[in-house]
C-alpha cells in the first residue's frame, strides 16, 4: 500500500512537471564575475546575449540564437534553480584574491534566485555544466 | 594496500585531531568561541545552525567535518587555518578583547560604532624583512625605483593614520589605526622568462621558490593574467607557497586607477591574516574583526559616503575592500590586533619576531 502510494506520487509529480509550460521568454541568466581590478557580466534571454566587460561600461548585445539558448534550456532542466541560493562553493581561493568572485542569478516570472559567491571556474557542481554553457555561448558570439 | 592504509593514517589522523579539540574546547570554553570561524561555507552553515541551538551545544569535530575532502588536495590546512584562529582569539581575549569575532554592529541597529581599542602587545613596531622575485621576459622592465615606490607604499600604510581623508559624518575616525609594520627590502631577484601569464596556482612559486619564507616576506612580481591584480596566502598555509603575487602594473607607482601600489597593502593584510572586509559572504557571514561593519558584498571604484549595505555605511576606504587605490587608505584598530597576534609568542608568523 505504502509503495503504491509512493508510485502514484511518483507519477504525480511527474505529469505535474511536464504538464505547467515553462514560459522561456520569462527566463533570464545572469553571470557576473569580478576582482578588484575586473568586471564582467553576463546575461542571456531568449532573444539576446548582453556582455559588460568593464565597470560602468554599456552592454555589447548580440542575437541568441535557438540552437544556443535551446542547448541552455536543455542544460537548466537539469538544475534545481529553487535551490541555487542554497549551493555551497567548492572552494574557496576569492578569499586571498586567488580567484574571481562570481556569482550567477537566475530571474524566472520575475522571481530571482541568485547563488552566493563561488570561485569563477569551480562553480557548485549542480551548476557546471550551466555556467559553461553560458560562457561557451558568450565565448561563440565574441 | 597503500591506499588501505593511507585511509586508516587519515582516519587515525581524525580522530587525533578530534580529540585535541574537544580537549582543548573543554579547557577554553569560557573563553574562546570558535563558532563563528569558517574556512569552507559548507562547514559554516553547519556551524550556524549547530550555534543557533545554542551556545552549549557549539563544540563540535572540525577536523572531522572537512578532512575528507581536504586531505584530497591540502592536507591538513584546514585544521592549520582552524588553529591560527583559535590562537589569534586566545591571544585576543587574553588581552581583555571580545572573544567573539563579532560583527561591526553586533546584530544591533546597525547604527551602533563599535570601538576596539589597540592591545598592549610589547611587539613594539614589527619589521617584515622583504625579498622581491622580479619575473618578466624582461626582469629589468620593472625598475629599482618602482620597487622602491614599493617599499614606501608598505612602509606608509601600516603606519599612516590617514583620518584627514575621511568623509564628514563617518565614525570611522577612532577605528583608524597605525597597524604599527614596517618592512625593509632584504633583497631583488630577478629571473627573465617568457612566459607571459602565470595564473592563480602558485606555479611562479614552483619555478621560484621563496627563501626563508619562515622569516621574510616573499614578493613575486610577474604578469598574473585573468583579471587579478595580486594574490596572497593566509597563515598557515604550506610554506613552499608562502608569499604575495602582485602584477608589474600594480606594483609600486604605476599608472591608473591602481597605480599606487595598495595592491600590495591588500595583499599583505592577507598575508597577516585579515580576511576582505564584507566577509565574503552575506550580511550574517564576518571578517572576524569587531570594528568594521558588516557588508554583504564588495564595493568597487570610488564611492561616494555613506554606501549603505546591510543597514549601516560601508568602510569603503579601508585596505581590503576592493576600491581604488587612491580612495582606500586605512585600517582599524580591530585588523591591527588581528595581524599582530600572529607574530605573538605561538602565532602563525611569530618566526619572523627578530629576525
Amino acid at each position: 500500500m505504502k509503495h503504491l502510494f509512493l508510485i502514484l506520487s511518483l507519477v504525480f509529480v511527474d505529469n505535474s512537471c511536464t504538464q505547467s509550460k515553462i514560459n522561456q521568454d520569462a527566463i533570464t541568466l545572469e553571470y557576473t564575475t569580478q576582482t578588484r581590478g575586473a568586471y564582467k557580466c553576463i546575461v542571456i534571454n531568449k532573444k539576446k546575449v548582453s556582455t559588460v566587460n568593464k565597470y560602468g561600461e554599456k552592454p555589447d548585445i548580440k542575437t541568441c540564437s535557438e540552437t544556443d539558448w535551446n542547448q541552455l534550456m536543455k542544460t537548466l532542466k537539469t538544475v534545481d534553480v529553487k535551490n541555487i541560493p542554497n549551493l555551497k562553493a567548492p572552494s574557496e581561493d576569492r578569499f586571498f584574491d586567488g580567484a574571481a568572485i562570481a556569482n550567477l542569478k537566475i530571474t524566472y516570472n520575475g522571481k530571482v534566485y541568485e547563488s552566493q559567491s563561488f570561485d569563477h571556474g569551480n562553480p557548485p557542481k549542480q551548476i557546471t555544466a550551466l555556467v559553461k554553457e553560458m560562457l561557451s555561448i558568450t565565448k561563440k558570439i565574441e | 594496500m597503500k591506499k588501505v592504509f593511507l585511509s586508516m593514517a587519515a582516519v587515525a589522523f581524525l580522530f587525533a585531531a578530534c580529540s585535541d579539540d574537544s580537549k582543548e574546547a573543554i579547557v577554553e570554553e569560557q573563553n574562546i568561541d570558535m563558532s563563528d570561524f569558517y574556512v569552507y561555507t559548507d562547514s559554516n552553515d553547519d556551524l550556524a545552525s549547530k550555534e543557533n541551538k545554542g551556545k552549549g551545544n557549539s563544540k563540535f569535530c572540525y577536523a572531522m567535518e572537512n578532512l575528507n575532502r581536504q586531505l584530497n588536495q591540502n592536507p591538513g590546512l584546514e585544521k592549520k587555518m582552524y588553529d591560527v584562529e583559535y590562537h589569534t582569539r586566545k591571544f585576543l581575549a587574553g588581552k581583555g578583547k571580545p572573544p567573539k569575532g563579532g560583527g561591526g554592529s553586533g546584530g544591533g541597529s546597525g547604527d551602533t560604532d563599535v570601538d576596539v581599542l589597540p592591545i598592549q602587545d610589547n611587539l613594539g613596531i614589527i619589521n617584515i624583512p622583504v625579498y622581491i622575485h622580479i619575473v618578466y621576459p624582461d626582469a629589468n622592465s620593472i625598475s629599482t625605483s618602482q620597487i622602491n615606490s614599493q617599499m614606501a607604499t608598505l612602509n606608509a600604510d601600516f603606519r599612516d593614520i590617514n583620518t584627514n581623508l575621511l568623509p564628514s559624518g563617518t565614525t570611522f575616525a577612532n577605528d583608524a589605526t597605525d597597524a604599527g609594520f614596517s618592512f625593509s627590502l632584504a633583497g631583488t631577484f630577478r629571473h627573465n622568462d617568457s612566459r607571459s601569464s602565470w595564473g592563480t596556482n602558485d606555479a611562479i612559486k614552483s619555478a621560484y621558490p621563496p627563501i626563508t619564507p619562515e622569516t621574510h616576506l616573499n614578493i613575486w612580481v610577474c604578469e598574473i593574467g585573468g583579471g587579478i591584480l595580486g594574490y596572497a596566502q593566509f597563515p598557515g598555509g604550506n610554506s613552499s607557497t608562502d608569499g604575495v603575487v602582485l602584477g608589474g602594473n600594480y606594483f609600486g607607482n604605476t599608472s591608473g586607477a591602481y597605480g599606487l601600489g595598495r595592491t600590495a597593502t591588500h595583499e599583505v593584510g592577507h598575508y597577516f591574516n585579515l580576511r576582505h572586509i564584507w566577509g565574503d559572504g552575506r550580511c550574517n557571514r564576518d571578517d572576524f574583526v569587531a570594528d568594521t561593519p558588516k557588508s554583504d558584498r564588495s564595493n568597487g571604484g570610488c564611492p561616494t559616503f555613506p554606501t549603505t549595505h546591510c543597514k549601516s555605511a560601508d568602510m569603503t576606504m579601508n585596505y581590503m575592500d576592493y576600491t581604488y587605490d587612491s580612495c582606500m587608505y586605512m585600517f582599524t584598530d580591530g585588523q591591527r590586533n588581528r595581524m599582530r597576534a600572529i607574530f605573538a609568542p605561538g602565532g602563525a608568523r611569530s618566526s619572523m619576531i627578530g629576525s
